[in-house]
């Protein structure tokens, strides 16, 4: 069944059909999230100030998971060497760097009224101010390399050695003495925040999911439609001027 | 009104900011895509069925 739908045609069928219920569901999501994110409990001790974690938090896992998703479908580049992993990786690159600047920007104006700083050198804010480092160094290897099959080769590799940040990422504030509180949702032993504050939290960490996987959705099939101009054009010059017929080999149709 | 009302905020706007770009640049992208396929698949089929050149000459 993966095969099927991996064919970048099939791809496109399926695409429009899944992109309208996945947009659908984010809004009625998000939308429920903002209504619990403006009728829970002020925190005892941070009053109004906690309601940015409801945004926060679901960026940063949603950061997270983006690159999860990369570095999938980096595995089947390599493995597979199939134009639509390539395609799903281009794609989530952007989403993904779009994710972490929400999570370092909102954490940065969370943590002025909190700790008194926007941004402390420690260990948590540093590993994610690195993966949004690593998203750009992607951006800018898909554009420096023309021939998508080259590039996607070339932002496998990278994205395989960047993914050892993840567990960084996630494990900074148990290995280090951060500023940044440590775990209170996902941790051994359940959560430690209040039921009052989880849910919201949890129902806009679904709306933020859905979010990305409809723009992850809706980028790859830009991507594919990306590539068949490409092709396109190729043809068309080659049928104009032969000699670009000899220039591009035929690799370049495969793309 | 809480002395950090500022800070929510902006996070807020800045969030909402963000999304809708990253929105709007996915959307955008799309249509882009989508005219480009349908010109060039429109100059492909052109050049593939061509002016018959017998018939010119």
């Amino acid at each position: 069944m993966l095969t099927t739908y991996a064919n970048p045609t099939n791809f496109l069928r399926l695409a429009g059909k899944l992109l309208p219920w996945l947009w659908g569901l984010s809004a009625l999501t998000l939308a429920v999230g903002l209504y619990m994110t403006f009728t829970a409990p002020a925190d005892y001790q941070q009053g109004e100030t906690v309601r940015i974690m409801y945004i926060h938090v679901p960026a940063a896992w949603v950061a997270m998971l983006s690159y999860g998703v990369m570095t999938a479908a980096a595995l089947a580049t390599l493995v597979w060497r199939h134009p639509l992993a390539e395609a799903a990786q281009k794609a989530a690159a952007p989403l993904g760097a779009a994710f972490t600047f929400i999570c370092l920007i909102t954490g940065s104006l969370w943590g002025k009224p909190m700790w008194g700083t926007y941004w402390v050198w420690d260990a948590r804010l540093t590993s994610v101010l690195v993966l949004f480092l690593i998203y750009l160094g992607l951006i800018a290897l898909w554009q420096t390399i023309e021939e998508p099959g080259r590039a996607g080769r070339a932002a496998s590799i990278l994205t395989l050695v960047g993914f050892i940040n993840i567990p960084i990422v996630k494990f900074s504030v148990d290995w280090w003495n951060t500023l940044h509180q440590p775990a209170s949702v996902f941790r051994m032993g359940g959560p430690t925040i209040a039921a009052s504050m989880l849910w919201p939290l949890l129902v806009m960490a679904v709306g933020y999911s859905a979010l990305f996987a409809a723009l992850h959705v809706a980028a790859t099939r830009n991507e594919v439609l990306r590539r068949k101009a490409r092709r396109l054009g190729i043809t068309s010059a080659a049928a104009a001027e032969p000699s670009v017929a000899r220039l591009r080999p035929a690799r370049a149709a495969v793309h | 009104m809480d002395e950090h009302f500022g800070f929510i905020v902006a996070a807020f706007a800045v969030t909402a900011l963000i999304l809708a770009g990253t929105i709007a640049a996915v959307l955008l992208d799309h249509r882009a895509q989508k005219r480009a396929v349908a010109r060039l698949s429109g100059v492909t089929e052109h050049r593939s069925i061509g002016p018959d050149k017998d018939a010119i000459a």
